[in-house]
């Protein structure tokens, strides 16, 4: 149009937001109030949610989106750190160009020992320490300065030659700035050293050194008699029943595969030659008893050993009177065995080797049979009396042997010295030799044995005297009292066992149940933070909603005053000739009226913010009751435990067999454990119904919204038309 | 070894505190398993909360395209009436003017 052009008439801009607000405060009209800052009480929740948010894109492989971001904050802290330590090593030596020195200068300077300065570096503390030493000393120096660098910092290197090798190459870097500062250092290696020879200091060396002090097995390593002895079964089988009693199944079985095997070859050759042909069926018999007894722990030994009845007192007896066999016989050899490896060894015994059992079998036999006649059932042949008599001695050998190991325990060094002793003076004649100390140590056990009870006194006071006089004739004081206590003894020591046994279950269960008490806590723990956390970006989404909420009514109040402007817009708009005048005697009416009318929409506006308000006050409140409600029940949980320990260690003495400390406090510990996660399910349970309630509130303003955002659309779509209409 | 009372100690004890720590741990599960309800009431409501916030999203967005073009409709009659007031103006103003020359002529002639 040239006439716009020509005069450069143009519309006025619209207005902004802030002047439209301006001019509809004046005009009276509700609009939105942005002065005012809204507490958000679980905005911080809102952070969390978006964090804890990952916008899920689903693409082939190649074309993800692609969110790298190099973590440069952690490289340049790792390396301020190591800066700030490698100053100090190039003081102390130059050893960068050692790739142990440099590299490892990090992770050892964070575990450094304050008190030891030296212990700063170990390489450099190294250093110096070879440094001081005379270059003829260094190997050794070496070796020493590392073990205390590694007892001091480094637990993960331990005598390796590459860093012997590379401390020294070390050491041979002089420093002008380390020289001041040697004498220092070279103080703390000196100590080492002497503590390296006696192997205690480094704890990887001293578990290496010191093992073949304090152990069994490796002592036969290092003694020379231990060597020889290695061979015999005796030896092997003392040191194993030393060390390991009752608990080590497998080691003894092992050494009584390996010993079995040897004595069989060693010690079986006399006995072969001298005791199987004229003593079969007797043999016989002793093997099916000695199998029947498997249970006895102590006799399996003695069927490992091929000797298993060289341990009764009887047998010493016979071995007494026949030398030959007695070699093998030590009888606290056959004390270590395991219990299991009975049967196993009874059958896996050789044809030699129960020919080996016979002579003891023979010997006892013998001198058995007019006492065996007496006692038992009289048998018409003699070789059967013996039978039983073996038996009997069996049982006797079971109980008997509990009591020497007992004793033998407190007897052990003698018992190993003499029997080094004796195999130190020749190794082939192992039988002769071994045969006196294990005769002294019966003997010792007699003692020991006469001091502790009565009716075995008598036993073994004939045994040993057996014994040591080689005479045979002194068995026979078995009687069925006797047989009868054996019996009792027998079923004591199993039903000890069982005990045990059932103790150990005890505790397992008990520590079991621990673990899963405490898992069911961290679960619960776990479970309650989730909760927590939904109920409070339920808070933070209750906020939303409420901002929303109030938008909207914002949004119908200035809804209905554009209602009104379009009305009076399309009543104005009318034709230039209608009439727009209004009645003029009711004027004063209409204007009661519109006021009227003005005070009814105020109020309704007001009634409504509150609402919305008030929703928002209620969900704030119980989501808070929710979430801070159990702090404080927390504490009062944790006074009252303090006072309800004795009452919690009463309860639980029904689960409890002879409680120790530590068993209290396992049930201590489940107690609590089952009291929080108590306490935990009951919190988890308000906290899923304010969540529900939670919800539901939710839902109902979330339906509401959906209500009002539909009229409105509705609304202002006929608003637009109307304007539309409006030419 | 008198085996006149039977060395049990605990057969007693287990017959009475069977049943407590029974009812402990089945009032622990009822409870447990209430709140598994309520839960899993509320992971429905949740569900049904998502449908309609997406559904609410769906409608905020219409009412802003509505508004949108309540806006320009507005607008476009603010403008409109402008004009249309500028028109008004211009007419009325003209009007007066040929009003003016109307009066104002034939006087003039009348008088000369």
């Amino acid at each position: 149009m040239g006439i716009k052009k020509f005069f450069k008439l143009k519309p006025p801009e619209e207005e902004t937001v802030e002047q439209n607000r301006e001019t509809l405060n004046e005009l009276g009209y509700t609009t939105k109030n942005t002065n005012r800052k809204r507490k958000a009480k679980f905005s911080a929740y809102g952070n969390f949610a978006r964090d804890k948010n990952q916008d899920k894109v689903y693409a082939p492989p190649g074309y993800e989106p692609q969110f790298n971001e190099p973590e440069q904050g952690q490289d340049d802290l790792n390396k301020a750190d190591i800066d700030a330590v490698e100053p100090e090593e190039d003081l102390n030596a130059t050893a960068n160009t050692d790739p142990y020195g440099s590299s490892s200068s990090d992770p050892y300077a964070a575990r450094t020992d304050p008190n030891s300065y030296s212990s700063y570096d170990p390489y450099a503390q190294f250093n110096k320490s070879t440094r001081t030493q005379q270059p003829t000393r260094n190997g050794y120096q070496n070796v020493n300065s590392f073990n205390s660098s590694n007892r001091a910092a480094n637990p993960y290197e331990n005598g390796y030659s590459s860093y012997n090798a590379s401390s020294s190459r070390t050491s041979m870097n002089k420093l002008s700035s380390g020289g001041d500062r040697r004498d220092p250092y070279s103080a703390p290696p000196d100590p080492y050293s002497a503590d390296l020879n006696a192997a205690r200091e480094d704890p990887y060396g001293s578990g290496r050194t010191r093992s073949p002090i304090k152990k069994a097995s490796p002592q036969k390593r290092m003694d020379p008699y231990a060597a020889v002895t290695d061979d015999s079964a005796s030896m092997n089988l003392n040191l194993a029943k030393n060390e390991l009693y009752g608990n080590s199944a497998t080691y003894g079985s092992s050494n009584d595969a390996s010993s079995m095997n040897l004595n069989a070859t060693r010690n079986g050759n006399p006995a072969a030659a001298g005791g199987a042909n004229s003593y079969k069926p007797v043999r016989h018999r002793s093997q099916l008893s000695a199998a029947s007894q498997k249970r006895n722990p102590y006799e399996n030994i003695q069927s490992a050993n091929s000797t298993p009845l060289s341990s009764s007192p009887y047998a010493y007896s016979s071995n007494s009177s026949t030398p030959a066999p007695v070699s093998g016989s030590n009888p606290y050899a056959t004390l270590g065995a395991d219990q299991y490896t009975v049967g196993n060894a009874m059958n896996k015994l050789s044809p030699r080797q129960q020919q080996r059992l016979n002579p003891y079998d023979a010997s006892n036999s013998t001198p058995n049979i007019p006492r065996g006649s007496d006692l038992a059932t009289p048998s018409p042949s003699p070789a059967f009396n013996s039978d039983l008599n073996v038996a009997e001695l069996d049982n006797d050998d079971k109980s008997t042997m509990r009591a020497e190991f007992e004793f033998e325990q407190t007897y052990d060094p003698a018992q190993n010295n003499e029997t080094i002793a004796g195999d130190d003076d020749g190794i082939d004649l192992n039988a002769t030799l071994s045969e006196t100390p294990a005769d002294k140590n019966d003997y010792n056990w007699q003692q020991q044995q006469l001091l502790q009870e009565e009716e075995e006194q008598y036993q073994s006071y004939g045994d040993g005297y057996g014994n040591q006089y080689g005479d045979g004739q002194s068995r026979g004081y078995k009687t069925f009292e006797e047989i009868e206590n054996e019996e009792k003894q027998k079923q004591q020591q199993e039903e000890e066992e069982e005990v045990d046994e059932i103790k150990q279950q005890i505790k397992f269960t008990k520590q079991s149940s621990v673990a899963s008490t405490k898992n069911t806590l961290k679960m619960a723990q776990d479970a309650e933070m989730a909760g927590m956390n939904t109920l409070g970006m339920l808070g933070h989404q209750s906020e939303k909603l409420n901002n929303v909420e109030r938008n909207l009514d914002l949004m119908k109040v200035q809804n209905v005053v554009a209602d009104d402007k379009v009305k009076e817009l399309k009543k104005l708009n009318r034709s230039l000739l209608a009439v727009h005048v209004s009645n003029p005697f009711n004027s004063k009416r209409r204007a009661r009226d519109r006021e009227e009318q003005l005070k009814n929409r105020k109020m309704e506006e007001k009634l409504m913010f509150e609402e919305t308000n008030r929703q928002l006050y209620s969900s704030t409140q119980r989501i808070e009751g929710a979430l801070t409600g159990d702090t404080s029940l927390n504490h009062g949980s944790e006074i009252r435990e303090r006072y309800q320990r004795q009452n919690i260690l009463e309860k639980s003495k029904r689960y409890q067999f002879e409680n120790d400390e530590e068993d209290d406090e396992m049930e201590m510990e489940i107690d609590r454990n089952l009291e929080k996660i108590h306490q935990i399910s009951g919190r988890l349970k308000k906290l899923a119904i304010s969540t529900g309630e939670e919800l539901e509130s939710q839902q109902k303003r979330i339906g509401r919204i959906e209500e009002d955002t539909d009229n409105l659309d509705i609304k202002i779509h006929m608003n637009t038309q109307r304007l539309a209409g409006i030419r | 070894m008198s085996s006149s009372v039977p060395y049990d100690p605990y057969v007693p004890p287990e017959e009475t505190n069977g049943p407590e720590s029974q009812s402990k741990a089945a009032a622990l599960k009822a409870e447990i398993d209430d709140t598994v309800g309520i839960m899993r009431d509320n992971i429905n409501k949740v569900a049904e909360r998502g449908e309609r916030l997406t559904s609410i999203e769906d409608k905020a967005d219409n009412l802003a395209v509505s508004a949108q073009g309540f806006k320009r409709g507005a607008n476009r009659v603010r403008k409109q009436m402008w004009w249309k007031d500028l028109k008004m103006r211009a007419c009325l103003v003209l009007v007066i003017i040929i009003l003016l020359v109307v009066i104002i002529v034939p006087i003039v002639v009348h008088f000369t």
